[in-house]
């Protein structure tokens, strides 16, 4: 039950379940599995088969992507408190990316059949937690339209004004996508 | 604009809630508003807090975007569409304005009325919040897809047609260590972004 209580005390500082009750916090803990990763080591490979999710609870690792042949690239970092691989949880699909360590990395993680469990029981602990999970996946796509409008943003030149409007097009039409929510606050500002 | 009730039978016809019963689709049924939208009257305006889902029961509304001193449509959603479905989870202001292109009638979900559905049916509400999730998540593989294939162009046009292999790259080195390349890449993208 050790294993259990420092997972009930990790899940307990994440502000993710900060809705939870404790007991809720409990069995969630229960439910959960804690791993340490070393650095370099993979979490999960990219095109694999979604079998769970991570939350960090310490350390720091890379979002990978390929990108042709063998050619790779970090497209994003998560650190402390994050969420990682819920999405392929959720749709059942195959990893949009991989993740590696870049530290010592501390995990929970959720495996599906407890996750589809959670979400059966009809409880109030099971919609505060399927809320968690939505928001996490919200946040994502959140900084998954910043990383697109970095990009983007590298493409730009600084003084026509001609790309500038066509700018605030294109960070329309990602608010847009993430169902007219603002992309940022320097969207916001530019509009 | 006027408000009345919403019956299960409204519910029924969007694919969103085709995983709940009739004692769930009540539940949710007794979260929602009718809402009656004459034709070129606003629904929201960019700004404004979003605190509601909508659904299109019948019509049509554009979404809209000031750009230039004049408006654009960038999209429209009819009949049997869901948007503002983020604001159920976690609320913010809205980036653009939505407007009824035809007469049109919507079910609103506000938030704060959704969250009261989990005190009577939280199995209804957690199967709304899942199909939320599900949208979302599609919305995410869409836009990672869009990351990869700028990662992928980007690639191509800088070391030809021969792509030796690059190890770990970081994402900004990849893109600022090629800047000649800027507009092109940029249309590109807005081509694969409007078609």
């Amino acid at each position: 039950m050790s294993v259990n209580r420092r997972a009930a005390l990790l899940v307990r500082e994440m502000p993710l379940f900060a809705e939870l009750t404790p007991k809720e916090v409990v069995l969630l803990g229960m439910v959960l599995k804690e791993r340490d990763y070393q650095p370099g080591e993979w979490l999960c490979r990219e095109g694999e088969p979604g079998n769970g999710c991570f939350f960090i609870a310490e350390g720091e690792v890379e979002i990978i992507k390929r990108a042709a042949n063998q050619a790779q690239a970090v497209i994003g970092r998560a650190g402390k408190h994050a969420t990682v691989g819920q999405i392929s949880l959720i749709d059942d699909g195959p990893r949009s990316a991989s993740v590696r360590a870049k530290t010592r990395v501390e995990v929970l993680r959720l495996d599906r059949g407890d996750f589809e469990a959670l979400q059966e029981s009809g409880s109030q602990f099971a919609y505060r937690f399927q809320l968690a999970i939505a928001r996490s996946a919200a946040a994502q796509l959140r900084e998954a339209n910043q990383t697109l409008m970095g990009l983007m943003e590298h493409r730009e030149t600084p003084s026509g004004s001609m790309q500038r409007v066509t700018l605030q097009k294109v960070q329309a039409v990602l608010a847009h996508t993430r169902d007219l929510h603002p992309v940022s606050a320097k969207a916001e500002g530019e509009a | 604009m006027s408000s009345s009730a919403v019956g299960v039978e409204h519910l029924r016809q969007f694919p969103f809630f085709a995983q709940l019963n009739e004692e769930e689709l009540t539940a949710v049924a007794g979260a929602c508003k009718l809402r009656t939208l004459a034709a070129k009257e606003w629904l929201f305006r960019a700004g404004d807090s979003g605190t509601s889902a909508f659904l299109v029961l019948s019509g049509r509304v554009a979404v809209l975007l000031r750009a230039d001193g004049r408006f654009e449509v960038l999209d429209t959603f009819a009949t049997g569409s869901i948007f503002g479905e983020l604001c159920l989870i976690e609320q913010s202001a809205r980036s653009a304005d939505v407007r009824a292109l035809d007469g049109t009638v919507l079910i609103e979900i506000d938030a704060d009325d959704f969250a009261r559905i989990q005190q009577i049916s939280p199995i209804a509400a957690v199967k709304v919040i899942k199909e939320v999730t599900l949208r979302t998540c599609e919305r995410l593989r869409a836009v990672n897809q869009r990351i990869e294939t700028y990662l992928a162009g980007d690639l191509r046009s800088t070391s030809g047609s021969t792509l030796p292999p690059i190890a770990l790259t970081e994402f900004d080195d990849l893109v600022a260590a090629h800047p000649d390349t800027k507009l092109g890449f940029f249309g590109r993208l807005l081509a694969r972004l409007w078609s």
